[in-house]
């Protein structure tokens, strides 16, 4: 009993905060995809980046609760431009899936850059916003992690609306669905992409703010967390939305309980032998892409 | 001893479903060697899935196929294309950025099975050659170096029919050759399929209905999936079925 | 006219007419020129930097099989060259195999690990083939990283001086000319024979592989078993100049299986030109020399190198050889016309 009660929950919550996390980062990646066709390789900098925008943001004396509404904002417009500067241009040649997704991976690696030459290639920590915690059922739960998990699920729940429920998300599935089509009943595709590339990095971003305070900022951190959001993206399908959140909880939920058991060293090897699984038998994922499904 | 007029193909009760949708239901015909066997009907009467239950491109739900004698029925497709079953494509599609030759040579390299890709360079010379007197014959030399994908529609099509060719099949299926042709191209692609078949057996579906009439030495023509009739070309047209067929349609 | 050029069709080792191969003659003879120099000014340090260059060069030639000639992109071709290097460190170091040994020895154990993850890989198309290769380089670093066993963080150390006997002659790698020689001689080699195979029935296969992988069952090859073959050369290339590592910098650390390795050699293979082979030599000798340039200014060379990556994905597709190639050509009709 007092396994389960100070070992096995805290754990099972301390992974869920890392699955909600992981799912924003994934989720951006996932519509991306599905809209666009374009890996984005530079999607884990762009968490980094708002985890960089945050240190200023807060430097120059703005408030944490501020932050996290600002950083999303100014996000927006990096993700426009590097949709229609650097997407755009090659979107339309033959070899655009592999171009593109060398293009987003020399931004990943230019942005890497910057971020050591701009903050130094040192962990920069932030102070947690919301001290103390509370005790549910006996269970411990740090007050800054229950408010990411709200926080998190109401944007992963906002992003659902936005796409399922709204008159600008049925442009974005028409877009994904038949681009043509989309296109000649008056969609303008263009900004559809722009802006939905813009969304999917906007999420990213506030991720980025959203785990400061837990994990720190450092320059690789982007590029340490994107391998499970790829392998979350895979699992779930990619540019399925349901699909990446139900694989997020998921494989975070096997990392984090498997590594009580095993070595944590081993716990990645284990969720990518999952998705490897899936690929076998299921390669276009667990559930289907936005447009179709 | 067989005997020798046993037909190239035959088809036995051939059926495909898509979904809940039957596409194919329960088709049986034969093709007979060296002569053109069409398939028509009119839009979504299954000639193309017909083609590609046959071609080994889509599995099949139920049914068989025999090819020049031995059972054919789930080969895997380029199994079948080294057993002499070749096909052309209605949305043409071949090597887009290697240029014509290229495409034709590495439709010719089909046959030197012993070399594997790796060996000998004998056998690459001889789908060098061959790839040139294809060229000659479809009047392609002097794209010899042009890239297929920048072919005109036309000659994308003749092409298509070529590289179909260079691994000199015994049974050719064409999906629609003259698809978006010009007159003065159909009729050039007429005379083509005539000529090819002289030696192997060719089998096409096509739209254009003078055309069939005049080159086809049989005719299975479907309705809904399924086969409405199959005759002579003469047979055919004067069907009663078919023309209400034809007609209920257009 | 036509006529004549397709009955030339048959390729031979070094041709006329061929820019690739006047490419890699010229880089014959600056390497000779830069030996001669080196040895005269008693410098090692830029033959060490040379040889790295040429190490990495190999990395490069073995993305592009797959991305230039199969239309695989791998960004996890690390994965191997770290194999090889880890063997050979192993063979040399507690074998005391010598060299031969420990360069069959990689490749030995190169082909089944290559078989088995290109079996998962290449199940998978375009982009999912990338993320796989991604993800299998990605998980071997980790573990790498955490066995005790193979160094962890801290890698491998104390390989000691190698030396090659070719029967007639012997080698001392530890003399750092002599390795720049022999480095030289496996890139060209490894450069020629490659072109040849890509030129042969099989790379012809690979070509309408990456043209239109669909089609190539309607020409009676099953695309698979290329590709396979593909994955398992490219990783065998891969591990081969992998395996020189330790011999030029007796020790090799986790850093080679990074996704930096895997991610440099698909720069050094773009920048270079892709579908040339000889490109990515080329490539990598740039990299090399502006890293080592930009590197002694600032240590932010990434920069530097990740903008010129972009601009090279932009405007000049196909690189440095495709440039070099279309110059080449134009010069050549221009000289057969008069």
């Amino acid at each position: 009993m007092d396994i389960i009660q100070f070992v096995l929950v805290p754990q099972i919550l301390n992974g869920l905060t890392i699955g909600i996390a992981v799912v924003l980062v994934a989720l951006g990646m996932t519509i991306i995809f599905g809209l666009l066709d374009v890996i984005n390789m530079a999607h884990g900098e762009f968490y980094a980046l708002g985890g960089y925008l945050a240190i200023s943001l807060l430097a120059c004396g703005m408030n944490f609760w501020v932050t996290l509404l600002a950083v999303p904002l100014l996000m927006l417009p990096v993700g426009y431009l590097t949709e229609r500067f650097f997407i755009q241009r090659v979107f339309h040649s033959q070899d655009r899936h592999i171009l593109t997704l060398l293009l987003t991976l020399g931004i990943s690696i230019i942005l890497q850059d910057i971020f050591k030459l701009g903050y130094g290639p040192n962990t920069l920590r932030v102070q947690m916003p919301i001290s103390g915690g509370t005790e549910f059922f006996g269970v411990f739960l740090p007050n800054y992690r229950a408010f990411i998990l709200v926080t998190g699920s109401l944007i992963i729940l906002g992003t659902w609306f936005l796409i399922y429920k709204t008159s600008l998300g049925a442009m974005i599935r028409a877009s994904a669905f038949d681009k043509e089509m989309a296109g000649s009943l008056g969609v303008p595709v263009r900004q559809i992409y722009a802006g939905t590339f813009a969304f999917g990095v906007a999420l990213a971003g506030v991720s980025g703010v959203l785990l400061a305070p837990l994990y720190s900022v450092f320059p690789t951190m982007g590029h340490d967390f994107i391998l499970m959001a790829f392998v979350v993206v895979i699992v779930g399908g990619m540019g399925s939305l349901v699909g990446t959140v139900v694989a997020g909880l998921l494989l975070t939920q096997v990392q984090s309980i498997s590594s009580l058991f095993i070595s944590p060293a081993l716990a990645e090897p284990l969720v990518f032998s999952i998705m490897i699984v899936v690929l076998i038998f299921r390669p276009q994922g667990l559930f289907g892409k936005i447009g179709t499904g | 001893m067989r005997d020798p007029f046993y037909p190239i193909l035959s088809v036995a009760g051939l059926t495909k479903n898509f979904g809940g949708l039957v596409a194919v239901q329960d088709v049986n015909f034969k093709a007979q060697r060296s002569k053109i066997t069409s398939i028509i009907g009119p839009n979504g009467a299954g000639k193309s899935t017909l083609f590609n239950l046959v071609s080994g491109t889509l599995p099949l739900d139920a049914g068989m196929v025999t090819f020049n004698g031995s059972n054919v029925t789930g080969w895997p497709v380029h199994t079948l294309n080294r057993a002499g079953l070749a096909r052309s494509f209605q949305i043409t599609t071949l090597f887009p950025d290697l240029d014509v030759f290229e495409n034709l040579r590495l439709g010719a390299q089909t046959q030197d099975l012993s070399a594997k890709g790796f060996l000998p360079l004998r056998h690459k010379k001889q789908a060098t050659i061959k790839a040139e007197k294809l060229m000659e014959r479809f009047d392609l030399q002097d794209k010899a170096h042009i890239l297929a994908g920048t072919l005109s529609h036309g000659e994308q099509r003749k092409l298509e029919i070529a590289v179909a060719l260079a691994s000199e099949p015994k049974l050719l299926l064409l999906d629609e050759p003259t698809q978006g042709m010009s007159h003065g191209d159909t009729l050039e692609a007429e005379e083509l399929i005539k000529d090819v078949s002289s030696g192997i057996s060719v089998m096409l579906i096509e739209h254009d209905i003078d055309m069939v009439m005049g080159i086809s030495d049989w005719i299975v023509v479907m309705h809904q999936g399924r086969k409405l009739f199959e005759g002579k070309p003469e047979i055919v047209r004067d069907n009663p079925d078919v023309r209400k067929a034809y007609l209920g349609e257009n | 006219m036509t006529q004549k050029t397709h009955t030339i069709a048959v390729p031979r080792i070094v041709s006329k007419n061929n820019a690739g191969h006047f490419m890699a003659v010229v880089l014959a003879v600056a390497a000779l020129v830069f030996y001669l120099i080196g040895v005269v000014i008693g410098e090692v340090f830029y033959f060490r930097l040379a040889c790295e260059a040429l190490i990495f060069s190999g990395l490069a030639m073995s993305v592009d099989i797959l991305l230039g000639y199969t239309g695989l992109l791998s960004l996890g071709q690390a994965l191997f060259f770290g194999l090889g290097a880890y063997t050979s460190t192993l063979l040399l170091r507690d074998w005391q195999t010598g060299f031969w040994l420990a360069l069959i020895g990689s490749l030995l154990i190169t082909a089944p690990i290559s078989l088995l993850c290109g079996l998962i890989a290449i199940r998978a198309r375009g982009v999912y083939f990338v993320l796989i290769t991604f993800g299998l380089a990605q998980v071997a670093a980790k573990s790498v990283y955490n066995v005790r066993e193979l160094g962890a963080s801290d890698g491998l150390t104390g390989v000691s001086v190698v030396t090659a006997d070719f029967l007639l002659f012997k080698v001392n790698l530890g003399h750092a000319p002599s390795l720049f020689l022999l480095m030289m001689v496996l890139t060209l080699s490894t450069y020629f024979i490659l072109d040849y195979l890509m030129h042969l029935p099989f790379g012809r296969l690979l070509h309408a592989v990456r043209s239109n992988e669909s089609r190539v069952p309607f020409l009676g090859f099953n695309p698979q078993v290329y590709k396979i073959i593909a994955y398992i050369l490219a990783a065998e290339i891969a591990a081969l100049f992998g395996a020189f590592y330790p011999m030029l910098r007796g020790f090799v650390s986790p850093e080679l299986l990074f996704f930096d390795t895997s991610t440099n050699a698909v720069i050094a293979c773009i920048i270079g030109g892709v579908g040339t082979l000889i490109g990515p030599i080329f490539g990598s000798l740039v990299f090399t020399t502006v890293k080592s340039i930009v590197g002694s200014y600032t240590e932010y060379h990434v920069l530097v190198i990740g903008t010129l990556f972009m601009l090279a994905v932009v405007f000049f597709p196909k690189g440095i050889a495709g440039y070099f190639k279309s110059r080449y050509d134009l010069l050549h009709r221009k000289r057969e016309n008069s």
